[in-house]
């Protein structure tokens, strides 16, 4: 990674999330998991809190420095 | 209890309510899971230096600009943690969890609205940027609703509602029916006081010029009449008309010279505590018939009467051919005052 570069951390959880979802899915449809319904839920529900979850701590973090 | 959550709010900025609340579902859903993660988390974070969490905690979300998107994050993971309780059967009940989820969001929006509202009264510390009446009154109603859909979801999964059903249908329906047979009126009603109150509002803004025009150009034009004979007088009444006119126009009309009559007339009225005042002001000039003055003379109609009526006041005008004039003018406060909330 370049000196200087910043990571945005909403973009990175966004990103795990969904690569966290996308190998649920993909473990599903290999037989290796037998993933419910309510499973799914629980999974879209968290990787969707945590992404307005650090947004909004990032967001507030920003504004908090700006003062 | 032991100030973790207030500590951890005030160390992310996530309003201590909406945590609280979070707590409280997840710890009943799970059987007490969570309160044993309340007592680890006790044991293992610092104590906070300074002021107390606790008072902190409550005005930060207003000043936090992601304040609602970390709060709606929290929601989410507390509704993610509790379907998944559910899935490994850590579950007390569906009847009794999921009323209590909207109860709780409800209460917490309502807690959050009526909070705002006492510190924007206490102003300590004053919000950067204070929520909209609306934003609050939808806030209000949302919470209503989530409080109200709590409750009746709850006699309806313990098959409590059965009795009332009907009632309450039947109160929907009359609702509705004359909802549809009294919204155009309603609507036509609104439009029509809006209507109204703008008319109302271009009509004395109307009278206000016309009463300054009167006392301001009209007079200096009559005065210019008399003393057409001397150019220096006319040029200088006009200079002084053209300064007040374009004082007026700034919306700087109320400066006055300082020693000058107005200003001594200003002073004084600044003084005034009691609450009411009443002015005389009486002359020894020819006096006129009240009665015969022409339609469209405005000087005693408009910029006398009307304007102390305008203003919440009276006046009373007084004057016999001969005998000179007497012109009476009282005010007070809470009429003024009721006039100024009217407009």
């Amino acid at each position: 990674m370049r000196r200087g570069m910043r990571v945005d951390l909403v973009s990175l959880v966004s990103g795990a999330a969904t690569a966290a979802l996308g190998a649920l899915v993909l473990l599903d449809s290999a037989g290796a998991l037998d993933v419910s319904l309510g499973w799914v839920a629980v999974a879209l529900t968290a990787a969707a809190g945590a992404i307005f979850f650090v947004s909004g701590l990032v967001d507030g973090g920003t504004k908090r420095h700006d003062r | 209890m032991a100030g973790v959550i207030a500590g951890i709010a005030a160390r992310t900025g996530i309003d201590v309510v909406a945590l609280r609340i979070a707590f409280v579902i997840a710890a009943v859903a799970s059987g007490g899971l969570v309160l044993l993660a309340y007592v680890v988390a006790w044991v293992a974070l610092t104590p906070a230096d300074g002021p107390s969490t606790r008072a902190a905690g409550p005005v930060r979300l207003p000043s936090v600009r992601g304040g609602w998107r970390a709060a709606t994050g929290v929601a989410l993971l507390t509704l993610s943690a509790l379907l998944a309780f559910r899935e490994l059967g850590i579950w007390w009940s569906d009847a009794l969890v999921w009323p209590l989820v909207l109860a709780a969001f409800g209460a917490a929006a309502l807690w959050q609205r009526s909070r705002a509202t006492g510190i924007e009264a206490e102003s300590v510390p004053p919000a950067p940027r204070a929520p909209s009446r609306v934003a609050d009154l939808y806030r209000g109603v949302f919470g209503v609703l989530l409080v109200i859909g709590a409750a009746l979801l709850f006699l309806s999964s313990n098959h409590i509602l059965g009795g009332l059903r009907d009632a309450a249908l039947t109160a929907v329906v009359v609702v509705v029916a004359l909802s549809l047979i009294l919204a155009p009126f309603l609507w036509r009603l609104g439009r029509n006081l809006a209507v109204e109150r703008a008319e109302r509002i271009r009509s004395q803004e109307r009278a206000e010029l016309a009463a300054h025009l009167h006392d301001s150009v009209l007079q200096t034009l009559t005065l210019m009449q008399k003393r057409a004979g001397d150019p220096r007088e006319v040029a200088a009444l006009a200079r002084r008309q053209e300064r007040e006119l374009r004082e007026w126009l700034a919306g700087d009309g109320n400066r006055t010279t300082e020693g000058s009559f107005a200003a001594t007339l200003r002073a004084a009225a600044e003084e005034v505590e009691d609450t009411a005042i009443e002015t005389f002001v009486r002359d020894r000039g020819p006096g006129f018939e009240l009665a015969a003055v022409p339609r469209d003379r405005r000087g005693v109609r408009e910029s006398i009467v009307g304007r102390m009526e305008r203003a919440g006041g009276q006046a009373e005008v007084r004057s016999i051919p001969g005998g000179g004039t007497e012109v009476g003018l009282s005010i007070s406060r809470d009429q003024a005052a009721g006039e100024r909330e009217r407009r």
